[in-house]
Parts: C-alpha cells; sequence; structure tokens
C-alpha cells in the first residue's frame, strides 16, 4: 500500500438531509488532487449511496452515527470508508447483487451496482446486529494523460 | 429537490430541479404519481434538465413515475438527461429499456 498523505473523519446522525452533506464533504476533501469534473461525480455518486445505504438500511427507522473517512495516498489513490453500527447485512453477496433491495418504493436496488462501476474497488464487511462498513477505492487519473 | 408540471394539450411535463438523493426521492414520487392521477394526461414527459445530480434514488424515481405513467395508459417521455444523471441510468441498464440521450424514450 502506498504512503497515505491526508485524511479526514466525520461522524454524522443518519439523517438523510445528511448524504448531500457528506458527498459534498468528499468531494472538497479531494479536490486537492484536481481530479477531473467525472472523477469528483463519480465519488460524490459513490459516497451518495454508501450513506444512503446506512441511513435506509444500516439504520432503518432509527438514528445512529454514520462515520466517514476519506484517505488520499501517494499516486492519486483515495480510500473513502463508510461505517454504520445499524443491524448490519446478513448476506453480502445477496445484497450487492443488482435490483437487490430492503429499501420499498424509493430504493432501486442498484446502490452496491453503482458504487462497484463508479469506484475502482470496492469491499463490504458486515456483521449481523453490529453494522456494515464499506470500502471503496479510486485512482485518479484521467488528468495524467491530458 | 423542486418540481413543478404543465398540463397542455394532454402532456404533462414534468420539471425536477436540484440534485436528486433519497433525501427527497420518495416525497417526489409521490408528488409525482398524484399530479398523474389527477390530471391523467395522455403523455408524460420527465424533464431532467434541471437536475445536476441524481444518485441510484434518481433511477426509482424514472421508474416510479414509469409505472404510474402505465397505470393511467400514458405514454412516457424523459428529456435533458444530463452527463451525471445519464451515466447512473446507464449503469443501472436503462438502455435495455430505452435508447439514452438527450432525449429517452419509454
Amino acid at each position: 500500500m502506498k504512503n497515505e498523505v491526508n485524511r479526514f473523519t466525520v461522524r454524522f446522525l443518519s439523517r438523510s438531509a445528511n448524504e448531500g452533506f457528506a458527498r459534498s464533504a468528499a468531494a472538497a476533501f479531494i479536490a486537492q488532487l484536481d481530479p477531473t469534473l467525472d472523477e469528483l461525480e463519480d465519488v460524490k455518486t459513490a459516497v451518495s449511496e454508501a450513506v444512503t445505504n446506512a441511513v435506509v438500511h444500516g439504520y432503518r427507522n432509527k438514528i445512529g452515527d454514520i462515520t466517514m473517512t476519506v484517505k488520499l495516498f501517494e499516486g492519486d489513490i483515495i480510500e473513502i470508508v463508510v461505517s454504520d453500527k445499524g443491524c448490519g447485512i446478513e448476506d453480502v453477496e445477496a445484497a450487492r447483487a443488482p435490483l437487490f433491495t430492503t429499501g420499498g418504493a424509493g430504493r432501486s436496488g442498484m446502490g452496491f451496482t453503482i458504487m462497484d462501476s463508479f469506484m475502482d474497488e470496492l469491499r463490504v464487511r458486515s456483521h449481523p446486529g453490529k453494522g456494515t462498513t464499506v470500502v471503496m477505492k479510486k485512482r485518479l487519473n484521467a488528468r495524467r494523460y491530458k | 429537490m423542486k418540481m413543478s408540471h404543465t398540463l397542455e394539450n394532454g402532456t404533462m411535463v414534468i420539471c425536477l430541479n436540484g440534485e436528486l438523493d433519497h433525501h427527497g426521492a420518495m416525497e417526489l414520487i409521490g408528488s409525482i404519481c398524484r399530479a398523474i392521477e389527477s390530471e391523467v394526461p395522455a403523455r408524460v414527459c420527465l424533464d431532467m434538465s434541471g437536475v445536476p445530480f441524481m444518485d441510484s434514488s434518481g433511477i426509482a424515481v424514472v421508474m416510479g413515475t414509469m409505472r404510474c405513467a402505465k397505470e393511467y395508459s400514458a405514454g412516457m417521455r424523459l428529456i435533458g438527461v444530463g452527463q451525471q444523471p445519464g451515466k447512473v441510468l446507464r449503469a443501472a441498464g436503462i438502455e435495455r429499456l430505452m435508447p439514452l440521450g438527450q432525449e429517452m424514450y419509454i
């Protein structure tokens, strides 16, 4: 693993109003790497999905803490960790399949699919009753080929 | 997220304005369906030119609008899809249902 050069962590309540805050905060922090607009939008989208999963599925009908850490590594690699202490996921593999959802009419079941396709790497660790941690990585490299 | 709609010659144009995420999606789907139910248009046109960003909740809004329009036998058209919302819709495989460009037809 390359050396970590910067990091920030933020903790907020699982209120849906914080979905926009979280993606904007992550985008503002990685702006120091001079990402392209496409890269910035990819990261915002993935963060929005991860935080929404914690709000809707992790805590369901209650409010709890969501922690987001954004790390910057040498080589323009970013890592985003979103974790909750909610109900956890019984079957992570099934949850990652397209169209799987337990969230009702307002959800499409495409959250993990979007995270997977907008980032380079996606890992999901979950323990029923203890919570879920989503780790996403992406190398920002488009500007190298300008 | 703000929504407004107009009805002209049987076509209901629904304009969305703002970032579209789970925070506003549930209420938005309800508002759109109520508008379709009360006006019973022949065609529904969902104008997304005012949506600079959406996550997968936006897919649920598009599909929910489509389901509601179908219930009333109304055709549906999706217009003004920006770059980022288009990428999300493509990642969800929406192109299997319709061509994806500035104008999409369902």
